[in-house]
């Protein structure tokens, strides 16, 4: 589904990844983990298609399709979802109105029939459920004045709405107390599926008690210094991350 | 060189003035000293702080057309009866091309009566001379189109009386200047909701100079709605005068969306204590447009209320100016005034003029203002873009809750879902 090959990204001239690989394929959990400013949300808002990082060098496919030249809106389009670690709060459109959009230009894009008001409630009511969250959020403008919690769950929110092929949860656990992080990780187990992926991109190993990866990379000096599978992250847990910049370099 | 061009402009429109009155018979004493002022008066120039902004080189090509009849066979009313017909066949008062239209006009009740007279004299006290020039006032009442009294008794607030200034028909001069005037009072006690609408669908260039009088006596409310959504070709000029009796209150909403030019001077004044005084407005510009509101309050009254809140959307090479005087005298105490304007420019060429002005003399006073001048957030852009919205509907998305909060104001349903359909539709929704 997604293969990213010697993916080298710079910020400001600076380099941020470089050469980093990556194939994730349907029915897949990934997590990315490493230690701050490792690499971890560039990578996440690399694939997303922010304007400000410049892709130096590397390859992103998306089924089959070259990723790198589509507009954010296309990629959103083609199935991709960023869960943004830090969500933007924009007074005077309301979180209901903003997902119908939203939902309605990926039915138009596939050639379905776009929702009427009553159908998107329906959905939406369901959606919500699933979540426990109160639909009076949805009432609000988007993101406003929301705690860290109701953010993230307005991410997880949006990502069961619009029920992409692939997630990248960037930082979905930070700022989360314990009801939380059960709640948003109880959404991601309803929506994983042998269709589509998630890639989870943490610092810690706390959300992965309760979603269980196939696949746990480490990303360090922008690059995948090692992957493994579950009990690297119970590793990480025990030891951090200074034990595997003493390790040489193991793909 | 700016020096000869006024004179010139002045010395033509006198001489327009006099040629319009000598072909509609004798100028009334009203009219002949109104001529006075203009001839004495000087003509708002850039070096007048105020206009520093307000090209007026159009007025060279501006004359009057009094002397053209109206058929009323050419007139197209459909469009006003889809007006009409969304505020609940509500009372309606039409002029065409300036002139008050009776035949057009439905007024019905004892609670709306109206007087047309071309000799009423419309005072304007010495105070508003101090606060802005008058000369396009006198203008007006040296050669009026039309001299409406509309005196209101209470009417449902949730039915607004309908005024709808069509300019419509294309006369007989190149570039005609319409001239109505209209003088409201609102009964002691009573409310009232006024929606003035300007609509045409005009394709010739014309210049319309606009006077308008409420009155507010003792302890009246009135909401008014005025949405300009003329033609790209008008130029308008509204010279609004609002009087606060004790304890009356305005909420006034000004939605500048059309024409080439266009400047809204209001000007508040107190004869009484406990008033509030709600003023607010969206501008819409693109292509070269030229959007500008000038608001003066003058609080000589204790215990006022007044709030301003103007948002300006500019794209292209279009302009904006926003000026804010609150003047509060030494007399007046226990007040609260309070201004905002924000401003979202959408394009490199587009320009925005901020000037808030706050002229204090009493201590006993709150007053608060702020003012911004910015673009679309980026990371709202790409949080919409992330989630598959293309990014012109994305900016128009921004642009309409950038505005929205204007509409907040508005209690009424009807009135507001109107302004807001057509504030989507000018922002491509």
């Amino acid at each position: 589904m997604l293969n990213i090959k010697a993916l080298s990204v710079n910020v400001e001239g600076k380099s941020v990844l470089s050469g980093v690989d990556l194939d994730v394929n349907p029915g897949e959990v990934h997590a990315i983990m490493g230690p701050n400013g490792s690499g971890k949300s560039t990578l996440a808002n690399v694939l997303a298609g922010k304007s400000e990082y410049q892709v130096i060098s590397g390859k992103v496919q998306f089924s089959g399709n070259d990723f790198l030249t589509l507009s954010p809106e296309e990629r959103a389009l083609q199935g991709l979802f960023l869960g943004f670690q830090y969500p933007v709060e924009i007074p005077g459109v309301s979180t209901e109105n903003f997902l119908k959009t939203a939902l309605n230009e990926k039915l138009k894009f596939e050639g379905k029939e776009e929702l009427d008001a009553f159908d998107f409630q329906q959905l939406l009511s369901e959606k919500l459920q699933q979540i426990n969250m109160d639909k009076s959020m949805t009432d609000r403008s988007l993101n406003q004045g929301f705690s860290g919690g109701e953010k993230k769950r307005n991410e997880i929110l949006q990502m069961l709405v619009l029920d992409p092929k692939l997630t990248v949860l960037d930082e979905i656990d930070s700022g989360l107390d314990i009801d939380a992080l059960k709640q948003i990780s109880s959404g991601i187990n309803q929506y994983k599926s042998d269709k589509n992926a998630v890639i989870l991109v943490t610092h810690y190993q706390r959300l992965l008690n309760y979603i269980t990866p196939d696949f746990v990379h480490v990303l360090m000096n922008g690059r995948i210094v090692m992957s493994g599978d579950y009990t690297l992250a119970q590793q990480l847990e025990e030891k951090g991350y200074e034990w595997i910049q003493a390790e040489p370099a193991v793909a | 060189m700016i020096v000869v061009q006024d004179k010139g402009i002045q010395e033509k429109l006198v001489t327009q003035v006099k040629k319009a009155s000598q072909l509609h018979g004798q100028p009334s004493l009203a009219e002949k000293a109104a001529l006075q002022k203009i001839e004495n008066l000087s003509l708002p120039n850039i070096r007048d702080e105020d206009w520093r902004y307000a090209d007026l080189d159009f007025l060279l090509q501006a004359g009057f057309d009094r002397a053209s009849t109206l058929d009323q066979q050419e007139i197209n009313t459909t469009a006003i009866e889809k007006i009409v017909s969304e505020f609940s066949n509500s009372n309606l008062i039409v002029f065409v091309n300036g002139v008050f239209s009776e035949s057009m006009s439905r007024v019905t009740g004892d609670n709306i009566q109206i007087t047309n007279d071309l000799n009423l004299k419309n005072g304007l006290s010495d105070d508003w001379e101090h606060l802005e020039n008058p000369f396009f006032y006198y203008l007006n009442q040296s050669s009026p189109s039309s001299n409406l009294k509309i005196d209101l008794k209470g009417i449902d607030k949730e039915i607004p009386l309908l005024i709808i200034h069509l300019d419509q028909l294309s006369a007989n001069t190149d570039f005609p200047i319409f001239q109505p005037s209209i003088s409201i009072t609102l009964s002691a006690n009573s409310e009232a909701s006024i929606v003035e609408h300007y609509l045409n669908q005009n394709t010739d260039p014309h210049f319309r100079n606009g006077v308008i009088h409420i009155n507010l006596e003792e302890n009246s409310v009135l909401n008014y709605q005025k949405i300009q959504n003329d033609s790209r070709q008008a130029h308008s000029l509204s010279n609004t005068f609002i009087y606060q009796a004790a304890g009356s209150q305005i909420s006034h909403g000004s939605y500048q969306l059309g024409s080439t030019w266009s400047r809204n001077c209001t000007q508040v004044s107190y004869s009484g204590a406990n008033t509030f005084t709600d003023l607010y407005g969206i501008a819409i510009g693109s292509e070269t447009q030229y959007l500008d509101q000038s608001i003066k309050l003058n609080h000589t009254q204790s215990h006022a209320d007044s709030r301003q809140l103007f948002k300006y959307v500019l794209s292209d090479k279009s302009k904006g100016v926003f000026n804010g005087k609150i003047l509060v005298q030494e007399n007046a105490s226990a007040l609260n005034a309070q201004q905002d304007n924000h401003n979202l420019l959408l394009s490199e060429s587009a320009e925005m003029n901020a000037k808030p002005q706050l002229e204090i003399s009493n201590e006993d006073v709150k007053c608060s203002h702020g003012s911004t001048i910015g673009q679309l957030d980026e990371n709202a852009l790409f949080y919409l873009r992330a989630r598959g919205i293309n990014e012109k509907m994305a900016k128009s998305i921004l642009t309409e809750a950038f505005v929205t909060q204007v509409l907040e104001n508005l209690s009424y349903k009807v009135t507001s879902n109107y302004i807001k359909t057509i504030i989507q539709q000018k922002l491509n929704l």
